[in-house]
């Protein structure tokens, strides 16, 4: 048993949590989360989290505990995220009171669960912000192929449409906007997160400048990376029943609202992560 | 900025870097130096309770579709005890969904008494999902020990 290598192993769990807690306290402290613990359809939560798994998989492979890219591995790591947040997510649920012994198994599940998949993404995350910079040099070039660049994005699209997607706002904003301002959300989705990417001189920018003209990085990145963020944002609102006995006119506007943010999360991943 | 190469493949600087990963570092055998040669033993303590409290969400989830979960709001409403407080009496009520389904916004009625002298209070229950308890109180003038209090669910909406 090698103690050097079980105390790192600690120490990147103790940031694991921190990561959790960072990214699961925002949704720990929406009570449409909670709610959505037993009033989505449990088919709808079973396919949430069986689909989290996957991505969570895909996360540890960019941004593990561990320089490594051995399945094994990355496999090891998103177990003991999922863990972290399904844990975190238990004690500071029932530290807030949210969690009762009265309440059925599947609300208390419901709740935790939910709760669980941010934070296992904060605690991979952690990982690697805090990690050495030797092996976030190696991620980073893992990361630049294509599909690596848009796993990003569903990621950073996940995130922040995860965590605006059960508030009452998205219907409230959907409704009160019209068409105009549907077609505007649309073009200023797109420029930002163009803009923030390529534009702005932000951390992790220079990576990508000169890698093809305006319309070559709109076409290949800024235009599929909203295509991902308009889809995420369709799932999670479908999942949390928020489109459901919507027309499809309000069904768009809701999406579309939602992928404002998802688009704006998505860009800041693909210059973070 | 404008758009004057549509020819030029952004990939190409990274379809490089492709190559060079797809080489050493991602084969499967573990170089000996290497740190994570061996996995240490937390690292399967971790994993395994991450694993163990997935399993047991996905179970608790899986279980509930397999039980055919759609028995509507059965909501039934008990009295748990009365105490004298400043505005008159306080009923301790507790409430139970023994359906499937949740029910929200339940309105509850008390009714003590009969005819004219009948006294009513009410409450709202934001949410009581299925096979979940809730509990509140209801609010009289006179003591509802001295005559039997009428509990009822009076309606809900589906959240």
């Amino acid at each position: 048993m090698n103690l050097a290598a079980n105390r790192n192993y600690a120490r990147a769990l103790g940031l694991g949590f921190g990561g959790a807690l960072l990214f699961a306290l925002p949704l720990l402290m929406t009570m449409e989360m909670w709610r959505l613990g037993f009033a989505m359809e449990q088919g709808r939560l079973l396919g949430l989290v069986l689909a989290s798994l996957p991505m969570l998989l895909g996360l540890s492979y960019f941004a593990g505990f561990e320089p490594t890219f051995r399945l094994k591995d990355e496999i090891l790591d998103m177990l003991a995220a999922l863990g972290i947040g399904l844990l975190l997510s238990a004690v500071v649920l029932s530290l807030f009171g949210a969690l009762r012994l009265e309440h059925a198994p599947l609300e208390t599940t419901g709740k935790i669960a939910l709760c669980a998949i941010p934070g296992a993404m904060g605690a991979l995350l952690a990982g690697k912000q805090f990690g050495d910079s030797d092996l976030a040099r190696t991620r980073t070039k893992a990361r630049t192929a294509y599909g690596g660049e848009l796993f990003t994005v569903a990621v950073g699209a996940l995130f922040l449409a995860f965590n605006i997607a059960p508030t009452e706002e998205v219907s409230q904003i959907a409704r009160q906007m019209g068409p105009i301002r549907c077609l505007l959300l649309l073009m200023v989705s797109l420029l930002l997160s163009h803009v923030m990417v390529y534009e702005l001189g932000f951390p992790g920018q220079d990576v990508r400048r000169g890698s093809g003209g305006f319309a070559g990085t709109f076409v290949f990145f800024t235009a599929p990376a909203y295509a991902i963020s308009f889809a995420i944002s369709a799932y999670t609102l479908w999942s949390f029943g928020r489109l459901d006995g919507l027309a499809v006119t309000e069904i768009n506007a809701t999406v579309l609202v939602l992928a404002f943010p998802a688009a704006i999360g998505a860009a800041t991943a693909r210059l973070v992560i | 900025m404008t758009a004057a190469k549509p020819k030029s493949k952004p990939t190409s600087p990274r379809a490089a870097s492709v190559k060079d990963k797809a080489s050493p570092a991602r084969k499967s055998a573990p170089s000996p130096g290497s740190q994570s040669a061996q996995t240490p033993l937390l690292e399967w303590i971790a994993a395994g309770v991450g694993a163990a409290l997935i399993l047991a969400v996905l179970s608790v989830i899986v279980l509930d579709i397999a039980r055919a979960h759609d028995a509507p709001p059965d909501l039934v409403v008990r009295s748990k005890g009365s105490e004298r407080v400043a505005n008159g009496y306080l009923l301790h009520i507790e409430i139970k969904n023994r359906g499937d389904q949740p029910a929200a916004q339940v309105d509850v009625e008390g009714r003590l008494g009969h005819g004219a002298a009948a006294q009513t209070a009410s409450v709202t229950f934001d949410d009581v999902p299925g096979g979940s308890v809730r509990s509140g109180g209801l609010l009289f003038k006179s003591d509802p020990r001295g005559g039997a209090v009428e509990l009822s669910a009076k309606g809900f909406t589906d959240p």
